[in-house]
């Protein structure tokens, strides 16, 4: 039997990021690695009936008003962005990317001190994470070093190639190629 | 970079100018949240991070992964930095089960699921034209609608 190893896995808050996370995180799992997710509490129960361990903590206050974390604040964003969709990209980031990561950023500030807790207790021999942004408490190699023995290494999976690169058309489509004008 | 700004939409064979005016802009817009972000990553123990939009962190020095398929990737025009790696899709097998509805399990062409995710789905005119254009296709498409669009799915089959 080879050897075995604990990964954690910190998505963002989003069904997308979760799922990018799973493909890998099912594979490490059948192969009898110990895998454990850290998510907000919105996602209490649906990584553990999968067969994984799950970690939860608090994005904000108002966690109890479930508008305010997982599926349902996407939702709720979203219909409030709504508008700003149609309108030219660089609207786009200053009407929904800037609002949406004003929250994500409350979100890490709040988890800060509870994920450092996590990663001190899970021991992980590797971090997964699905970010955009620099989280402290979980990429900050000299930290980490004190908290875990041995950090094997970090996987940092991004689901969203259209960030990588130049992403054509994604958000509107003003003329189409002539190939799929049919 | 040999490729337009990230979201910009702008093509490859552009005018290079103009991403240089968008790149700009894009500075000057996350401009305050990049500081405040950058400030506290700082006070926090993280490094000093540059504005690399979107990626408003520091790469894995172990192994950074990405999803886009091979055949649409710009790795001719952008070489992936050392540490990234490329998958076409990140499979997983769940614990549901999808059963294709009927009327779709057999037909001309191929049977493709169609997704503009979060942010593209709320564009109701732009998702009502992209079905539109799709049922022109030879193909069968299940496209996920998202709530703007009342239903979770709607299912097009093509003649």
């Amino acid at each position: 039997m080879s050897e075995k190893y604990t990964f954690l896995f910190a998505p963002l808050d989003g069904v997308g990021h979760v799922n990018a996370c799973l493909g890998i995180a099912e594979q490490l799992r059948d192969r009898g690695h110990r895998v454990v997710f850290a998510t907000p509490m919105s996602w209490k129960g649906k990584l553990e009936q999968q067969g994984f361990i799950e970690e939860l903590y608090h994005v904000s206050d108002e966690e109890l008003n479930p508008s305010q974390s997982g599926a349902a604040w996407w939702e709720s964003i979203m219909a409030k962005m709504r508008p700003a969709v149609s309108g030219p990209s660089i609207e786009i980031h200053e009407k929904i990317q800037i609002p949406i990561w004003n929250e994500t950023l409350n979100q890490i500030k709040y988890s800060d001190r509870r994920l450092r807790e996590i990663v001190s207790n899970v021991k992980p021999d590797a971090i997964v994470v699905d970010y955009m942004l620099h989280i402290p408490a979980l990429m900050d190699q000299g930290k980490l070093r004190k908290l875990i023995e041995k950090p094997r290494f970090i996987f940092i999976i991004l689901y969203f190639p259209q960030f990588h690169q130049a992403f054509l058309g994604f958000y509107r489509l003003p003329s189409l190629p002539l190939e799929f004008q049919m | 970079m040999n490729v337009p700004p990230a979201l910009s939409g702008y093509a490859t064979d552009g005018d290079r100018t103009i991403w240089k005016i968008y790149d700009d802009k894009l500075k000057e817009v996350y401009g305050d949240f990049f500081k405040e972000l950058n400030d506290w990553v700082q006070e926090h123990g993280g490094p000093t991070l540059n504005f690399n939009f979107p990626f408003l962190m520091k790469y894995s020095p172990y192994a950074n992964i990405y999803m886009y398929p091979i055949e649409l990737d710009y790795t001719s025009l952008r070489p992936n930095p050392p540490n990234w790696h490329q998958f076409d899709a990140f499979v997983r097998n769940g614990n549901e089960t999808f059963e294709i509805p009927e009327k779709l399990r057999s037909g001309p062409g191929k049977l493709i699921y169609f997704s503009l995710g979060t942010i593209g789905c709320v564009d109701v005119e732009l998702m009502k034209r992209l079905i539109k254009i799709l049922g022109k296709s030879p193909n069968r498409f299940i496209v996920s609608k998202g709530k703007a669009l009342d239903n979770f799915l709607q299912f097009i089959l093509n003649r």
